[in-house]
């Protein structure tokens, strides 16, 4: 068996191994008009650069903060670490694009220092459930301060293209942005002023992921289990979002939350605020700075009453 | 479930390693369970089609062999035949004739009520039909004798590396095997899996890169200029070649592990001296399906020439419509169908011309022509074939027609042009190699030295982690 199987097999993947690392390494150093051949061959390897390698260069996880915001893009285009100062409290905002809960999972368990955090606020839009996690872990194996998430981000994916970039995560780690983010503000918050023109259109969502919701479960035990004060929040959507979808969807996470004792504060559309599609959301389902306003200056609110933001530390 | 997904990778290795571990006896129901199973990832509720086969041409041989009547022997036939064709049928073609003859209608001006099926076509219908109607018809000819083992049929029937997208096998050749105890061959399991190997990159290396390039062309057919459809055409003849054949690969390969030997679906189809050669070496086992059931049926060669040239167009229309309810296939069939046609009408020009140009003297440079003839007319068939609509057909001819001597190909702002030099670059590449690395492959042809075979394995691998294009692309001939 040894013989046969195993002894042909170690040297078919080494040989592999070798062939594989010379090539993806020629790849890598050889550069056409300043960008490295390796991002011309399409697919799932993201540029080292944007917002979220911004906010993962300024973010110190050892500085304590009231509040840290985590989720995907409605995170951290929605949730303004400015007015929470203004407010009094600090705050970091660690929500990249399109992270899913297994993105999200892995930062809390590699990045975050629980000591560090008063309450971490993860932002549960449904639609960052709906995906598989491949733009995400693209982006933030290239940006993540954290050799540790990406490659548990790479594991849980399963994909075979994890390890294409967890090989050029490696071969690029000294190598410096390849452009910014001119929507960044500081703090890992990235600003939007432009309203949307026309009547938002939503377009129909695909199911969330049964992964995605193990991860989510995941992510709260994890959570639970390092004694992590958390809290769930949905942000305002569109008014031509699908309510009764939606329903469905917060008691899901309403249960899960339940489960551990942590509240879900769902402001999707039942926030009582003045948010119009056509002014306060600058696409489909993201709000731009007159809605981030609004709905943050709720938000505060909503932290208060519920005994979660009590006067800042900070004030 | 795709052979290119994880799901496959771990269900391939665990149903090998249970075969080879358990007694014979039990070799046929765990290979009938694993191929129910590796069907009914797809849908549960369209095994039930597969049952339906199964039983339908299970009785309806064992009716033909008990009979010595000929007319209660042709009704059993035709049993089999209507069932698997209605099937067929049903699934497959109702509405497309059925929104043909509403096209028809609204032309004329005419009312037409009769309203679309809502159902999905169950994936490889047209290749598991074909199979199990072969079975009925040979025991009908008496070319074999029907087997009483229900299990053993059902996994003719069902035999998962083959299910979905061939190779079409036939009974004499696939059934007995189900009979025949085999002991574990590592050489054979050593081959099977670089065939495998070799497989899985004609699929996620060639075929589903050059994809990316086709479907952004031919899915929106008037914002590109000639050059970048031509090059598309080129990019999914590659394709649908890495695509198909790298399946059968996998089928070959996978089977073979197994203990079993599928027959052979292609031999270099792009180094054919002709058309007819081409469809020697395509889809073999699709052709020569067509030859045995259709074509020498009715008459095939042996009869006046009209009727010869008849026989053709008629089989190549049938071909054409088996691949897919669409008219685009239709007129792909009837094309190739009248290639040959032509090529038979102007045999005598040709050898005139040979002899006048002196080509005949030189065997070479005749065979590179005619090499290089044949791939631009099955080029000119698959712009056909892959175009969505017939409607699309003369926006992309005329764009070629007019194409202008230029580099400025307009598909590059859409699909970047890095990702289009690799994917032409590693496509160019494997059609110089693909001959000789094929037999290699499949073991016909010897490494010579142990680290020659390592080298070529390994770098496949590395070519499949590096330039694979992952994402769970399915087949294209699942679709047929």
């Amino acid at each position: 068996m040894l013989r046969r199987f195993v002894l042909p097999l170690f040297t078919l993947l080494a040989v592999a191994a070798v062939i594989y690392a010379v090539l993806f390494t020629v790849l890598v150093k050889w550069e056409r008009d300043g960008v490295p051949l390796v991002y011309r061959l399409g697919g799932a390897l993201n540029q080292k650069g944007g917002n979220s390698w911004q906010k993962f260069q300024e973010y110190d996880p050892h500085a304590p903060v009231d509040l840290l915001f985590i989720g995907s893009s409605h995170a951290y285009r929605g949730y303004d670490p400015r007015i929470f100062a203004r407010h009094g409290n600090t705050s970091f905002n660690l929500g990249t694009s399109a992270q899913s809960p297994l993105n999200t999972r892995a930062i809390i368990r590699h990045v975050v220092d629980p000591k560090a955090v008063k309450l971490l606020v993860i932002d549960v839009y449904e639609g960052a459930f709906a995906t598989d996690g491949l733009e995400s872990t693209a982006d933030l194996t290239q940006n993540c301060s954290s050799d540790a998430a990406a490659t548990e981000m790479v594991w849980h994916l399963k994909d075979p293209r994890g390890l294409n970039m967890l090989a050029l995560r490696h071969l690029r780690r000294d190598a410096p942005a390849m452009y910014r983010d001119s929507a960044y503000v500081e703090a890992g918050f990235s600003q939007r002023t432009d309203s949307l023109k026309t009547v938002a259109h939503t377009a129909p969502m695909p199911p969330v992921q049964s992964a995605q919701r193990r991860h989510f479960q995941a992510m709260l035990k994890q959570c639970h289990a390092r004694s992590m004060r958390v809290v769930l929040v949905d942000h305002p959507k569109p008014s031509t979002a699908d309510r009764e979808r939606h329903a469905q969807w917060a008691e899901w996470v309403r249960t899960e939350a339940e489960h551990y004792g942590i509240p879900f504060i769902d402001l999707a559309f039942d926030h009582g605020l003045p948010i119009h599609d056509l002014h306060h959301f600058y696409d489909h389902n993201h709000l731009n700075q007159a809605g981030v306003e609004l709905f943050n200056a709720r938000l505060i609110d909503e932290l208060e009453r519920r005994g979660l933001l009590g006067p800042s530390s900070a004030r | 479930m795709l052979f290119n997904s994880l799901q496959f990778a771990l269900f391939f290795p665990l149903v090998a390693l249970l075969h080879w571990l358990l007694p014979f006896r039990l070799r046929w129901p765990l290979l009938l369970a694993a191929s129910y199973y590796f069907y009914m990832q797809w849908r549960i509720d369209y095994a039930l089609l597969l049952v339906v086969s199964t039983v339908i041409d299970y009785a309806a041989s064992l009716g033909i062999a008990r009979n010595e009547d000929p007319a209660a022997r042709k009704r059993w036939l035709l049993l089999s035949i209507a069932s698997n064709l209605g099937i067929l049928f049903f699934f497959k073609y109702f509405n497309f004739l059925n929104d043909s003859f509403r096209g028809l209608f609204a032309q004329a001006g005419w009312a037409y009520a009769v309203p679309d099926l809502d159902v999905l076509l169950p994936m490889g219908i047209s290749f598991y039909t074909f199979q199990t109607l072969s079975y009925t018809i040979d025991v009908y000819r008496g070319h074999i004798q029907p087997t009483r083992h229900f299990g053993r049929f059902a996994l003719y029937v069902t035999f998962f590396p083959q299910l979905v997208a061939g190779p079409i096998e036939r009974a004499p050749s696939l059934l007995p095997q189900f009979f025949r105890e085999r002991s574990y061959d590592h050489a054979r399991t050593i081959a099977g899996l670089k065939q495998m190997l070799w497989g899985f990159f004609k699929k996620l290396v060639i075929a589903d890169r050059c994809a990316v390039v086709v479907d952004e062309v031919f899915n929106h057919p008037g914002q590109h200029d000639g050059a970048s459809i031509l090059l598309a055409t080129f990019l999914f003849a590659l394709q649908i070649y890495g695509d198909f054949s790298g399946y059968s690969d996998i089928a070959i390969g996978g089977a073979r592990v197994l203990g079993y030997d599928l027959m052979q679906n292609f031999r270099t189809p792009y180094g054919a001296t002709s058309i007819s050669a081409f469809w020697s070496k395509w889809h073999i086992s699709l052709s020569t399906w067509f030859r045995d059931y259709l074509y020498i049926p009715l008459g095939g060669n042996r009869v006046i020439r009209w009727r010869w040239y008849f026989n053709l167009a008629v089989v190549f229309l049938v071909s054409g419509l088996w691949h897919g309810a669409n008219w685009t296939f239709v007129i792909w069939g009837a094309l190739h169908g009248l290639y040959l046609i032509l090529a038979l009408v102007c045999a005598p020009f040709w050898k005139r011309f040979d002899a006048a140009t002196g080509l005949a003297r030189m065997p070479r440079l005749k065979q590179a022509l005619n090499v290089a003839v044949t791939f631009a007319l099955v080029l000119l068939t698959w712009t056909v074939f892959r175009a969505n609509r017939v409607g699309d057909l003369p926006v992309l001819f005329k764009a070629m027609w007019n194409m202008q001597p230029s580099l400025a190909l307009t598909v590059i702002p859409v699909v970047q042009l890095g990702i289009l030099s690799v994917t032409t670059l590693l496509a160019v590449l494997f059609f110089l190699v693909d001959g000789r690395v094929d037999r290699w492959a499949k073991g016909e042809r010897p490494w010579g030295a142990r680290w020659k075979e390592y080298g070529f394995c390994g770098a496949l691998l590395a070519f499949i982690l590096i330039f694979g294009h992952f994402g769970g692309t399915a087949f294209i001939y699942f679709q047929f």
